[in-house]
């Protein structure tokens, strides 16, 4: 798709809203680690959440323009090395940090990667992906769980929902990118959804939390004279913080929808396509599936028959009334060497003179539960 | 979209999560075992939500099954969705084959809640040359809500496409010897028939039509009896298409058999439209025999058999001309298509005069197939190729059968246009 604003159609503001449960995500993050191993006052809280909104409005409105002038293979090494070199920091820091057991280094450490969260956010709409800030707002998740208490558990649950949050919006953000604009009114849906899906694990891990307060790494070596944030004091920290991130997020969220440029990419090959609005219409209930009665022998196979029909239905294979059994296997995605025998069987069954044999009516249901198997097995996660 | 999207997600989450629950159990640091303990659950749930979000979704299209070059095409996609859920963001893939593209995508948004279908349509171009080209499969995909696992299913829906060649009237038909019935010069037989021409009236029999009672005659004889009238000689257009081995030359669009089906095809829709019966003969690797009919479902059944007419044929133009030539009926015409200018000419004037002495009316395209780039043979030099031209033209202006050369050279549709097409062999 060429560069082109959509305004007016659904995906804009689910752009927004992205950016947002991005800059969310990171602001929690990095709070959560500067609560935790640094002093934390309002101030530093503040001026967090104001250069992580900058700098993520600055990246989200022109990151597009700064393209550097890669080649496909340039970029894919150029983000290989940068991923290695990040990937060694964040193993050197925790190495370094949990060795030591120094809580000012723990503290260094915090504001490095508070500092790299914003540089992340900067470059937000380089990658392919969102990968690098999140990747560093789990660091200073994991920087804000090893000092325990609220505020480790705080930074735990609040990341996890945040980062669901956030992956909800990306992807329905990045499927409807690929089309060209029409109806989809999905943000509230889409939230609604991660909801959803999120909400038993928010909640277990609070009982969790609840029940048994997160303990501080063993090995951290406080400083005599700052014994670290009182639970009152957190609390009042994140009052603070959740008037920043809402100012923050308005802010985003606006500045967004008007300065965001589309940049979305499809295959040479693959030819998206707008649809005219589709008609939607009530479904008749399928007729049951061959009431009859079949006795005996003629009765198993047919049943046997039957029931793969009812999978292949499952698994939303649809035939025609018009279609004979052959032409059903004929296209049936299922193994052809039990179908054509069961095919066959049902055929001599159903419209044949002679009663079956036993071998016939085994034979018939062994194939079908062969069929049932090949077709329970196409649908591929 | 594709799976690399979600994938590097997830493969992200796996490594990290499963670093910070190492981390977590090796220091005893409950908050990171936490972490990874969520973060796995999140997967879980979402790699389950995939998984059941294809389950009872069923697509099907629907298509007329034929088209012209470069007609744009509605294709309609029925997507059922017969589980107990709402689907959202449903993406359907289709193979058009007669599209540039190698795929069509679309989405479906939703919500498409359940039992309820959704009609999508999308339109795409027929953009291939004519041939006969294959519609599907479908694959349906969708992913869960944070979008971590794609599932993916085909949906086996294959099925012919037929691009016919794009036909231009070929004015020249008008001249030539098919009459509408109506029309002063209308030629009957006089022998018991179906035209509207009074013959006589006769005697009831068995299985007349009641329509037919001639009722003042009945009157008077105190017995049944019927008009009877003359056999209406219906314009009848016959096409005897060369499909010779021997007579392939050039490539694509500039090739012989894209002449003698692009040819065929428009004399055809023009005989046909115009009312003709129209009959198409050839012999390539298989037979082309369409029988005698009228209408434009019969006229589409033509072009359906030329577009998969090969030239792979033993059998000349001529042989097959005597083969069929006694059952042309008196007052039709019959257009003889050949691949080359080199036919036999004094088989060809014995052909055209036993067609003649029928009541037939011979029409004779001959395609210069050495004005075309040779494939298996060298061209004919040139001078050569001139002067079987004029000897060809002499004969059919002797016979006064009307006639035309096609070259490689020439626009075929401008050519096809000329009302003098027949009249002067260039």
């Amino acid at each position: 798709m060429s560069e082109a604003t959509r305004r007016g159609d659904g995906l804009l503001p689910i752009l927004a809203a992205r950016s947002v449960a991005l800059y969310a995500l990171s602001l929690h993050a990095a709070a959560g680690a500067l609560l935790a191993w640094t002093a934390g006052d309002a101030g530093m809280l503040a001026l967090a959440a104001a250069v992580l909104a900058l700098v993520l409005i600055i990246g989200e409105s022109f990151g597009s323009s700064l393209d550097l002038g890669l080649e496909g293979t340039s970029r894919l090494r150029l983000r290989v090395t940068v991923a290695a070199a990040y990937a060694s920091l964040v193993v050197l820091a925790l190495t370094a940090a949990v060795g030591t057991g120094e809580a000012r280094l723990l503290g260094q450490e915090a504001l490095i990667f508070t500092v790299l969260q914003a540089a992340f956010l900067l470059l937000v709409d380089l990658g392919r992906t969102h990968l690098g800030p999140v990747a560093n707002a789990l660091v200073l998740v994991v920087l804000a769980s090893l000092r325990g208490g609220v505020v480790a558990a705080v930074a735990v649950v609040g990341g996890l929902a945040l980062l669901g949050f956030f992956l909800a919006l990306d992807h329905a953000a990045r499927v409807l990118q690929a089309y060209p604009p029409g109806r989809a009114d999905l943000l509230g849906a889409t939230l609604r959804r991660a909801a959803a899906s999120l909400a038993p694990i928010v909640v277990g891990l609070t009982i969790l939390f609840v029940l048994s307060p997160p303990a501080p790494l063993a090995r951290v070596r406080f400083p005599a004279a700052a014994p670290g944030p009182r639970d009152e004091e957190v609390a009042a920290a994140y009052r603070r913080l959740v008037v920043f991130g809402l100012a923050g997020s308005g802010l985003i969220f606006v500045l967004v929808r008007l300065l965001r440029r589309d940049r979305g990419a499809r295959s040479p090959l693959e030819e998206a396509l707008s649809l005219g609005q589709g008609i939607e219409e009530a479904l008749a209930e399928p007729p049951p599936l061959v009431p009859r009665d079949y006795h005996g022998r003629r009765g198993r196979i047919v049943r046997a028959y039957v029931q793969v029909l009812a999978r292949a239905r499952d698994v939303g294979f649809l035939w025609r009334p018009s279609q004979t059994p052959r032409d059903i296997a004929a296209h049936l995605p299922a193994p052809s060497g039990p179908l054509d025998a069961l095919t066959e069987l049902f055929v001599g069954a159903r419209y044949g003179p002679d009663e079956p044999s036993e071998e016939q009516a085994v034979a018939a249901e062994r194939a079908g539960q062969a069929v049932r198997a090949g077709l329970g097995r196409k649908t591929r996660v | 979209m594709g799976r690399a999207h979600t994938a590097a997600y997830r493969r992200f989450l796996y490594a990290a999560l499963g670093f910070a629950g190492l981390l977590g159990f090796a220091l005893r640091v409950e908050a990171l075992a936490a972490l990874a303990l969520g973060g796995f659950v999140l997967l879980l749930v979402a790699w389950r939500q995939a998984r059941g979000g294809l389950a009872r979704l069923a697509v099907a299209r629907e298509v007329y099954p034929s088209a012209f070059e470069d007609d744009a095409v509605p294709v309609s996609l029925v997507l059922d969705n017969r589980s107990r859920r709402t689907a959202w963001l449903v993406e359907i893939r289709d193979s058009f084959g007669p599209a540039v593209a190698d795929r069509q995508a679309l989405l479906e948004p939703g919500p498409l809640r359940a039992a309820r279908r959704r009609r999508l349509v999308y339109r795409t171009a027929c953009s291939r040359p004519w041939g006969v080209y294959t519609v599907g499969p479908l694959t349906l995909s969708t992913s869960d809500p944070f979008g971590l696992f794609h599932a993916e299913r085909g949906v086996p829906d294959v099925a012919p496409f037929a691009v016919f060649p794009r036909v231009w009237p070929v004015a020249g038909i008008a001249k030539l010897g098919a009459r509408p019935s109506l029309s002063p010069q209308e030629l009957t037989l006089a022998r018991s028939g179906q035209s509207l021409a009074y013959l006589g009236v006769r005697d009831f029999r068995p299985g007349d039509d009641l329509r037919r009672i001639h009722w003042p005659a009945t009157a008077r004889r105190g017995a049944p009896a019927v008009k009877e009238h003359e056999v209406d000689l219906v314009p009848y257009f016959t096409l005897l298409v060369d499909l010779d081995r021997a007579h392939r030359a050039g490539t694509g669009l500039k090739s012989t058999l894209e002449y003698l089906v692009r040819t065929s095809a428009c004399l055809v829709w023009t005989a046909a439209t115009r009312g003709d019966l129209v009959q198409v003969l050839g012999e390539g690797a298989r037979t082309l025999a369409l029988p005698p009919g009228a209408g434009t479902m019969h006229a589409t059944q033509a072009l359906y058999e030329l577009i998969q007419a090969q030239q792979e044929g033993h059998v000349p133009l001529l042989d097959l001309v005597e083969h069929h030539r006694l059952h042309l009926p008196a007052g039709s015409t019959a257009t003889l298509l050949s691949g080359t200018m080199f036919l036999d000419l004094l088989r060809l004037e014995e052909a055209l005069g036993a067609l003649q002495s029928r009541g037939v009316r011979p029409v004779v395209v001959l395609v210069n197939k050495d004005s075309f780039l040779p494939i298996d043979r060298r061209a004919v030099p040139r001078d050569q190729a001139a002067a079987q031209a004029g000897a060809a033209a002499t004969l059919l202006r002797s016979r006064g059968v009307p006639g035309a050369i096609l070259s490689a050279e020439q626009d075929l549709e401008a050519e096809l246009g000329r009302v003098d097409l027949f009249e002067a062999p260039r």
